[in-house]
C-alpha cells in the first residue's frame, strides 16, 4: 500500500472540475500504474470529459486503462462496471445486458449495475425487463441517476407528466458535476418543449448553458424553441454554435430547413455537403448504422437507399420505440407503405407521446 | 468538373490525421450513471452537553461542503426534496429510539426578482425593496427565495412509532447566506431571529452559517504533506509542544475558512433523549430521498416513504476508514449492520500509511484499541451495567459529564483530558482530524505521538450559546486564507505556513 491510496479516497470527492479530476488521477497513476484504483479513477474521469466534448478518443483511453485494470484484478467490481459503460457506448447492449445480470447475481446491492440493465433493455425495447430493474436502481440510490432515468421511462411508455416530475426530481438533486446537471436540465427541457410548454423549455436551456457553457445540446433546444416560434435567425445563430461544438447531422438538418426558410439556397447546400461528408466519414469507418442520420436524408428526400440501410442495420443493435420510428419514416419516404405501417405500430407500442411520432404516424396513415 | 467540396477537403484531412470512430453517429442515451449527492452530503454531525445549561444537549446536523458565499444568485438553500434526520439510540442496539426530522419548503416570493435576495436602504424607487431586517413581515420584502422548515419527533421505530409535530403554527424559517452588508446590514441580528423556542426546553435553528470544521484540506489530500512549520521536522508531521498546546491558532491556513455550509441545531432536555436511568446516548444524522416508483400511475405507485443516501456518526469515518469499494454501501446501510465494515476499522488504511510512509511506529493489527468508536464502552459510558452493543459507527456521549468551561477546553477533547470533547460526543471545536492521526497512531494504547496539521481552530472562532457555530460569512466581504496569507499565529496578521 503506498500514500497514494489515501490520496484516491478523496480525489473524487473533491474535483468537480473533470480537468483537475484528470490532473490528479494522472498522477496517481503515475505513482501506481498497476493499481485498479488509480486506473479506475483515471478512467473515469476520461469517461465524463468525453460526456463534455463527444471526443471519442477518450472512450479509447479509458478502455486502455480498464484493460491494465482488469489485468491486475479480473474481479474488481469498479473496474467492470467502467467495462460495461464502455460497452454501452459501443451500443453493444445485449452483451451489457447478459454481463449486468451475472454481475448482479454477486453485487445485488450496486446501483450502477441495476442502471446499466434498465439502460441496454430500454434501448433492445425490452421495456418489461428494464421495469424491475430501474426500480432497483431507485430503490437503492435515489438521486439524479435514477430519477433521470424514471423519467425516460416514464415518458417512453406515455406518462410525459410523470416525467416531468421526475426530471424536476433528477434536477433537484444536482450532483456534483456540472454537466451532470446540465444534462438533466436538457432533458426537462426536451420534455417541456414536447409537451408545447416552450417557455419552460427555453429555461432550462439556458440554466443549462449557465452551468456548462459549451453544452451543444441546450444550445440545439434553444434553437429548437426558436424554430417552433418562428423566430430563424435566433434559431440560425443556435444551431449554429451547436455545431460549433459538435457536427451532429441532425444540426446540419435544422439548419438547412432554416436557411431554405430564409431563401438561402446556397447556404442550404452547404449544410447538404456536410452531412453527405458526415455520412462519407462514416462509411470510410465501416460505420453504417445511424438512426438521426436515416431520418434526416428521410426528411430531405435525398439518398433514401443509403437512409433504408442506416435505419436497417441499427435494429441489429436496438429495437427501441425510436428505432423503429426511424425505419417507419424512412419506409415511408421510399414508397415502401406496407412496411412503414408496420414499424410505426411498432414505435406507436408503448404510447410514447413524442410529437414527432405522431407527425410520421398521420402521413404513414394516408400512405397509399 | 464539380468544385472541389472544401468540408471534404478538411473532413479527410481530419480522417487522415486520426481515425474518428463514431464520433458523429446516433448515439443512446448516456444518462448520468453516478452524481454525487451534493444537498445530502454529510460534512459534519455534532452531539455535546449545552455550554451554558448542563440540563440540555445540542445537536447539529451540517451538510452540502464548501459553499461559496459570493456564489449568488440563489445561493443554497436546503433541498426540499431532501428529508434531513437527527436519530438517537438510548437502549444500545444501534436502532433509533428517537428521531428528529427536518423538511424544508422554498418559496420565491418575488418571481421577477432576479436574485434570491435583494434590498438596499429603505428601498429604491419601488423596485428594490428595503435592506433585509426580518425573516418575516416588515423588513423581508427582499427575499425572494424563502424557505420554511417543520420539524418532527418519531418516538419508537416502525409500526410502534409516534410521531409528534413540533412547528410551532407561526412557522419557521431557514436562515439565508449572508449576501452582505447592503442587503442584510445587520446579518447577526437577522440570524439570530432564526433561533426559535418550541416549548417544553426545545430550540432550533437552521440555515447557512459558516463552515465549523477546520483542516488544511489541500495538505491533507495531498498524502498528509503537512507543512513546515507546523511540525519539528520535515517529514513526520508532528507538532512542537508549544504549538500542540494551543487552541486557538494556526501555523497553518483553514482550507475552508470563508466557506459556509447549511447547518441544523436542535437543543433538547437531556431528559428527553435518555431512557432508563442512563445517562449515555448513541446519535447519528441521516438524509433520506423520497423513494420513487419506476410509474407515475397505475398499480404499482404506492409512495414508497424515504431512501437513505448518507449517514454519519464520527467524523471521517467513511472518508478515512471505509474502503473505496464499499463506500456506498456503507452509506445506505444502518449503523447497527456495521459489523461488515469492522475489518476496515480494526486494520485501517492510514494505520499503513504512517507505518509507511512517516515511520511512526502503529500498533499492529487487529486494531481492537480503536473499537471504542463503534462500541458503547466504559472509557465514555463510564458505567460498566451499560452493554456494549453491536458495532456500530454512532456517536456516543454521556450526558452526565458536564461542559468544559472554554478556559479549560482542549481541542483534543480525551485525548487533552478533557472529557467532555470527542470521542465523548464531538462540540464543534473538537480537532478531530488531530485526534482521529493520533488515534489510529495508538494513542490509545500509550503511542502518543503529536501528528496534526497545524490548523487548530476554526479561523472566525465559535459562539458559546446555541447554535454554537458562527454566522454565515458575508459574499461580499468573504475571505479564503490560503497558504503564506495572512490569517494565523497568535498575531492574526501573521502569514500561515507555505
Amino acid at each position: 500500500m503506498t500514500k497514494l491510496s489515501i490520496l484516491l479516497l478523496f480525489v473524487s470527492a473533491v474535483f468537480a472540475d473533470t480537468d483537475g479530476r484528470i490532473a490528479e488521477a494522472r498522477k496517481a497513476v503515475a505513482a501506481s500504474p498497476d493499481t485498479p484504483a488509480a486506473l479506475n479513477e483515471l478512467a473515469s474521469a476520461y469517461l465524463q470529459k468525453m460526456r463534455e466534448t463527444t471526443d471519442f478518443s477518450y472512450l479509447e483511453r479509458a478502455e486502455k486503462l480498464v484493460d491494465k485494470s482488469l489485468a491486475a484484478d479480473s474481479n474488481d467490481l469498479d473496474s467492470l462496471i467502467l467495462r460495461n459503460q464502455i460497452e454501452l457506448n459501443r451500443h453493444h447492449f445485449h452483451k451489457v445486458v447478459e454481463n449486468t445480470r451475472a454481475l448482479v447475481a454477486a453485487h445485488p446491492q450496486e446501483p450502477r449495475l441495476w442502471g446499466m440493465m434498465a439502460d441496454s433493455l430500454m434501448e433492445i425495447g425490452d421495456y418489461d425487463g428494464a421495469e424491475p430493474a430501474l426500480a432497483k436502481m431507485v430503490e437503492l440510490q435515489p438521486g439524479l441517476s435514477s430519477y433521470n432515468r424514471v423519467s425516460w421511462f416514464r415518458f417512453l411508455t406515455g406518462d410525459a407528466q410523470g416525467a416531468i416530475e421526475a426530471m424536476r426530481r433528477a434536477v433537484h438533486a444536482s450532483g456534483t458535476v456540472p454537466e451532470n446537471l446540465a444534462w438533466c436540465l436538457v432533458d426537462l427541457g426536451n420534455l417541456y418543449f414536447k409537451t408545447g410548454s416552450l417557455d419552460e423549455a427555453r429555461a432550462n436551456y439556458r440554466a443549462a448553458l449557465d452551468l456548462f457553457p459549451a453544452f451543444h445540446p441546450a444550445f440545439a433546444g434553444l434553437g429548437r424553441v426558436a424554430a417552433a416560434r418562428h423566430e430563424i435567425p435566433e434559431a440560425i445563430l443556435n444551431y449554429r454554435r451547436a455545431q460549433s461544438i459538435v457536427p451532429m447531422p441532425e444540426y446540419a438538418a435544422e439548419l438547412r430547413e432554416l436557411y431554405l426558410a430564409q431563401g438561402k439556397a446556397a447556404e442550404a447546400t452547404q449544410e447538404e455537403a456536410l452531412l453527405d461528408v458526415i455520412d462519407r466519414l462514416a462509411k470510410a469507418n465501416f460505420e453504417n448504422t445511424d438512426r438521426n442520420l436515416a431520418i434526416v436524408y428521410a426528411d430531405e428526400g435525398r439518398h433514401l437507399d443509403r437512409a433504408l440501410e442506416l435505419a436497417r442495420n441499427e435494429l441489429e443493435f436496438r429495437r427501441d420505440v425510436y428505432t423503429y420510428d426511424a425505419l417507419a419514416w424512412v419506409e415511408f419516404r421510399a414508397g415502401h407503405c406496407a412496411e412503414a405501417r408496420e414499424s410505426m405500430t411498432r414505435a406507436l407500442e408503448r404510447h410514447t407521446p413524442d410529437p414527432l411520432f405522431a407527425k410520421h404516424a398521420r402521413e404513414i396513415a394516408a400512405c397509399r | 468538373m464539380k468544385k472541389a467540396n472544401p468540408y471534404l477537403a478538411m473532413a479527410l484531412a481530419a480522417f487522415l490525421a486520426a481515425p474518428i470512430p463514431i464520433a458523429f453517429a446516433a448515439s443512446h442515451r448516456e444518462a448520468p450513471l453516478t452524481a454525487l449527492d451534493h444537498a445530502a452530503d454529510i460534512t459534519d454531525f455534532f452531539a455535546f452537553v449545552s455550554y451554558d445549561d448542563p440540563t440540555k444537549v445540542t445537536f447539529i446536523l451540517c451538510v452540502d461542503p464548501l459553499l461559496e458565499p459570493a456564489n449568488g444568485p440563489n445561493y443554497f438553500p436546503f433541498d426540499p426534496d431532501v428529508l434531513y434526520s437527527i436519530k438517537i439510540d438510548n437502549t444500545y442496539d444501534a436502532l433509533e429510539d428517537i428521531t428528529f426530522n427536518f423538511q424544508f419548503t422554498t418559496q420565491i416570493q418575488a418571481p421577477g426578482v432576479f436574485t434570491g435576495f435583494v434590498g438596499a436602504g429603505n428601498g429604491i424607487g419601488g423596485v428594490i425593496p428595503p435592506a433585509i431586517t426580518s425573516l418575516t413581515g416588515s423588513g423581508s420584502a427582499g427575499l425572494s427565495l424563502k424557505q420554511t422548515y417543520t420539524v418532527n419527533v418519531v418516538q419508537g421505530t416502525g409500526a410502534n412509532a409516534t410521531t409528534t409535530n413540533l412547528t410551532p403554527s407561526t412557522g419557521l424559517v431557514a436562515v439565508p447566506s449572508n449576501v452582505g452588508p447592503r442587503t442584510m446590514p445587520n446579518y447577526p441580528a437577522l440570524a439570530k431571529q432564526g433561533i426559535y423556542n418550541l416549548g417544553n426546553g426545545v430550540r432550533v435553528f437552521a440555515g447557512t452559517v459558516d463552515d465549523p470544521f477546520y483542516i488544511d484540506l489541500g495538505a491533507t489530500f495531498d498524502s498528509l504533506n503537512f507543512r513546515p512549520g507546523a511540525y519539528q521536522t520535515g517529514t513526520v508531521p508532528i507538532l512542537s509542544p508549544e504549538d500542540d498546546a494551543n487552541n486557538s491558532y494556526n501555523t497553518a491556513a483553514d482550507t475552508l475558512s470563508g466557506f459556509n455550509v447549511n447547518c441544523i441545531a436542535i437543543e433538547v432536555p437531556i431528559a428527553m433523549v435518555t431512557a432508563n436511568g442512563k445517562s449515555t446516548i448513541g446519535a447519528w444524522g441521516v438524509t433520506s430521498r423520497p423513494q420513487m416508483t419506476v410509474r407515475s400511475s397505475g398499480p404499482n405507485t404506492s409512495s414508497g416513504g424515504f431512501v437513505q443516501v448518507q449517514r454519519m456518526g464520527n467524523p471521517l469515518i467513511n472518508e478515512v476508514i471505509i474502503g473505496t469499494g464499499d463506500k456506498d454501501n456503507w452509506s445506505r446501510s444502518i449503523p447497527s449492520q456495521d459489523s461488515q465494515f469492522a475489518k476496515y476499522a480494526l486494520n485501517p488504511l492510514l494505520a499503513t500509511v504512517f507505518n509507511v510512509v512517516y515511520g511512526v511506529q502503529v500498533p499492529p493489527a487487529p486494531r481492537n484499541d480503536l473499537l471504542f468508536l463503534m462500541q458503547y464502552l466504559p472509557i465514555i459510558t463510564g458505567d460498566s451495567t451499560i452493554p456494549a452493543g453491536p458495532v456500530a459507527d454512532l456517536l456516543r456521549l454521556n450526558t452526565k459529564i458536564p461542559p468544559t468551561p472554554m478556559a479549560n477546553r482542549s481541542r483534543l477533547g480525551l485525548l487533552g483530558g478533557d472529557t467532555a470533547g470527542f470521542p465523548n460526543g464531538r462540540r464543534v471545536s473538537d480537532d478531530v482530524t488531530d485526534i482521529s492521526m493520533r488515534a489510529v497512531a495508538g494513542a490509545l494504547v500509550g503511542n502518543n505521538v503529536r501528528l496534526g496539521d497545524g490548523v487548530n481552530t476554526n479561523d472566525v472562532g465559535y459562539q458559546e450559546t446555541f447554535p454554537y457555530v458562527q454566522w454565515a460569512n458575508s459574499g461580499r466581504d468573504r475571505r479564503h486564507i490560503n497558504p503564506g496569507d495572512p490569517g494565523c499565529f497568535a498575531v492574526f496578521m501573521a502569514p500561515c505556513a507555505r
